[in-house]
């Protein structure tokens, strides 16, 4: 389905660069209900991580951690050199510069799809309103629908939405952009055209990392694939080890069903 | 052609409105004829009659001797008066207390919750009445009158505050700078739902820029105790404070539960998208929560609006002449009952459906564009 003549070059690292997320002895509980168990992740910048597991295994919590949408209650955080605290100023800073694309886009109804990408470059990075409309213009052209500029996003199809709601994170240039099942609530065949645009800001060396069941992004895109049940982190490993040797039981009963 | 449907319906609905016409007809006719037995006289000339009425205290300038239609306007100016203040302010306060309740701090949380409880299980005529006796039992007597804020005295006999009036030099500059201000703010409401940062101030600087270059002076009249009473500034009496704190105390309740109801409607995943772009709580009730839970709100709080007019007839209870008091004096003065009930009804009615156009045309102008 997806080109796999994309050449894979691993990301060059400076050691003394600091790493873009790092998780540390992560622990989250609902109440009594234990749902992140010691979470240790190093994410480098110009990543691309893949989260897979069966649902309910915590793969969107803890995405949903690395822009505090959800507190975690033991452990570190640290993104881009900066720990999570209960700062708000410096959290709301932090998630500027992380972008996040939602299951079900998330785009805001009211508002046209161009003001849907320029609300945030003008109220939070105090931007212009021309360079915002100028910006968002030029990611809207790069996810292909630069003619929806003036529509509302109730008259876009799911995979437009989608789109949009790509670019709308990308207008903010985010150093890192959180994917929460990108294609799940999408019709298949508007699958392709969103997994694409992702495909295209991974070559351009986003830091990514990206909870979905697509195994074929997995293997055409991602640097690492962790698999994740019960709330822990069962196996990481790069792609073409994972699909063709996994080491865990779990892994192996979790690509038997979903491969099949 | 009996069996054809539409045939049918029409005839039936001729006989329908034939029945109706009739029965309307009769009554008409044998009321007449009983107010004339009576030598009861009927019409709407009495209106422009002296009324020989008092009416206690008016937002219009009334005299006794002023005409019947005169009387009637004043009583519908101070229950238009006040419906329109306590809409504003129960409007004005109710996003507050609605918001705070979903606030996570438990104390402002709790009191709102308490505000909204209270306004919504008690009858708003026994809250009336309750804060009227208020006033003999709580308050002192003029000459001690307390002072909570400069310029504002409160005692039996109500509340003094000081009058603001303005003097104009130019005023035909200033006309010209409200009026760019004015046209500015519109066009940017127009072209855009919401306003970029810097443009509401620069807005306001128009409007301060324009009242600095056409040399306005403000005066304001402060009260002064004279021994027995005080001059100057503004009176409201214990009736009127009554019945407008009572009624703002009382919407503002039900106004609460509709925004917070509002709020909720709107899904989790607009908070969130809005907190992963960075921006703050306020923002993203102020940009993205509010302006969608409006289209939920508004038929509920029409319905809330109308409430308040029909409401503002509990002022004959604290001794307010609203338009309904002055109409009962009006009737029993003049024995035009009929004429005086035909009166209400119809202003009470176009009071209201005006209201609810607004409201409609408000709804359709915010309405979601789908597909």
């Amino acid at each position: 389905m997806l080109s796999s003549a994309l050449k894979r070059v691993p990301p060059m690292r400076d050691p003394s660069d600091p790493p873009a997320i790092e998780m540390a002895g992560m622990n989250k509980w609902y109440g009594n209900f234990h749902v992140l168990k010691n979470i240790n992740l190093t994410v480098h910048r110009g990543e691309k991580l893949v989260i897979c597991g069966p649902s309910g295994s915590g793969k969107s919590t803890m995405i949903r951690c690395i822009n505090r949408l959800e507190e975690h209650q033991q452990g570190q955080i640290v993104v881009e050199g900066v720990e999570l605290s209960n700062d708000l100023k410096q959290i709301d800073v932090i998630r500027s510069d992380i972008g996040m694309v939602f299951q079900h886009f998330n785009l805001f109804p009211h508002l046209t799809i161009l003001e849907n990408l320029t609300l945030a470059p003008i109220w939070v990075r105090r931007m212009r309103r021309g360079q915002a409309e100028q910006t968002a213009m030029h990611y809207l052209e790069r996810v292909k629908i630069p003619d929806q500029a003036h529509t509302y996003p109730g008259q876009l199809s799911g995979g437009q939405q989608q789109r949009v709601a790509i670019a709308r994170a990308l207008c903010m240039s985010p150093k890192i952009i959180l994917f929460d099942e990108p294609t799940s609530a999408l019709d298949p065949e508007m699958v392709k055209e969103v997994l694409d645009t992702m495909v295209a800001l991974a070559e351009d060396g986003m830091t990514m990392l990206c909870v979905t069941h697509e195994m074929g992004f997995a293997r055409q895109v991602a640097d690492r694939v962790v698999f994740m049940d019960q709330g822990e982190i069962v196996e990481m490993n790069t792609p073409s080890e994972f699909f063709s040797h996994p080491r865990h039981q779990r892994s192996k009963l979790f690509l038997a069903q979903i491969l099949n | 052609m009996l069996s054809d449907a539409r045939t049918r319906s029409i005839i039936i609905q001729c006989a329908l409105v034939a029945v109706a016409a009739a029965f309307a007809a009769l009554l008409v006719s044998t009321t007449f004829a009983n107010l004339r037995a009576r030598g009861i006289p009927i019409g709407f000339d009495f209106l422009t009659m002296p009324s020989r009425i008092v009416i206690s205290e008016a937002i219009l300038t009334y005299k006794s001797r002023d005409p019947y239609y005169w009387a009637i306007a004043t009583g519908l100016a101070n229950t238009v008066f006040i419906s329109a203040v306590v809409i504003v302010f129960s409007s004005a306060l109710g996003l507050v207390v609605g918001i705070t309740r979903l606030s996570s701090n438990p104390l402002a949380a709790g009191t709102c919750r308490v505000w909204v409880e209270v306004a919504r299980n008690s009858p708003p005529i026994v809250l009336l009445i309750f804060l009227y006796s208020l006033w003999w039992k709580v308050l002192p007597p003029v000459g001690e009158a307390l002072n909570p804020l400069p310029g504002v005295y409160a005692s039996m006999r109500g509340f003094v505050v000081p009058a603001v009036s303005m003097d104009v030099a130019t005023p035909g500059l200033l006309v010209i700078a409200l009026a760019l201000a004015l046209a500015a703010a519109g066009w940017a409401a127009a072209r855009r739902r919401w306003l970029p940062p810097l443009t509401a101030p620069a807005i306001l600087a128009v409007g301060i820029a324009g009242l600095w270059l056409a040399d306005a002076k403000f005066f304001v009249d402060w009260p002064t105790f004279t021994g027995s009473n005080f001059k100057g500034g503004k009176d409201l009496t214990p009736e009127l404070s009554t019945i407008l704190i009572g009624l703002i105390i009382y919407t503002t309740g039900f106004v609460a539960e509709i925004v917070r109801g509002g709020v909720l409607s709107v899904g989790r995943g607009q908070w969130d998208a809005g907190h992963s772009l960075g921006l703050p709580r306020g923002k993203i009730l102020r940009l993205i929560i509010i302006p969608q839970m409006l289209r939920v709100i508004v038929p509920p709080l029409n319905s809330q609006y109308i409430n308040v007019v029909k409401n503002s007839t509990l002022a004959i209870a604290v001794g307010y002449p609203d338009f309904l008091a002055v109409m009962n004096t009006i009737i029993s003065k003049s024995s035009h009952s009929i004429e005086g009930v035909f009166i209400i009804l119809g202003v009470y009615l176009a009071l209201n459906l005006s209201l609810s156009s607004a409201a409609n045309w408000y709804n359709r102008r915010i309405a979601i564009v789908e597909r």
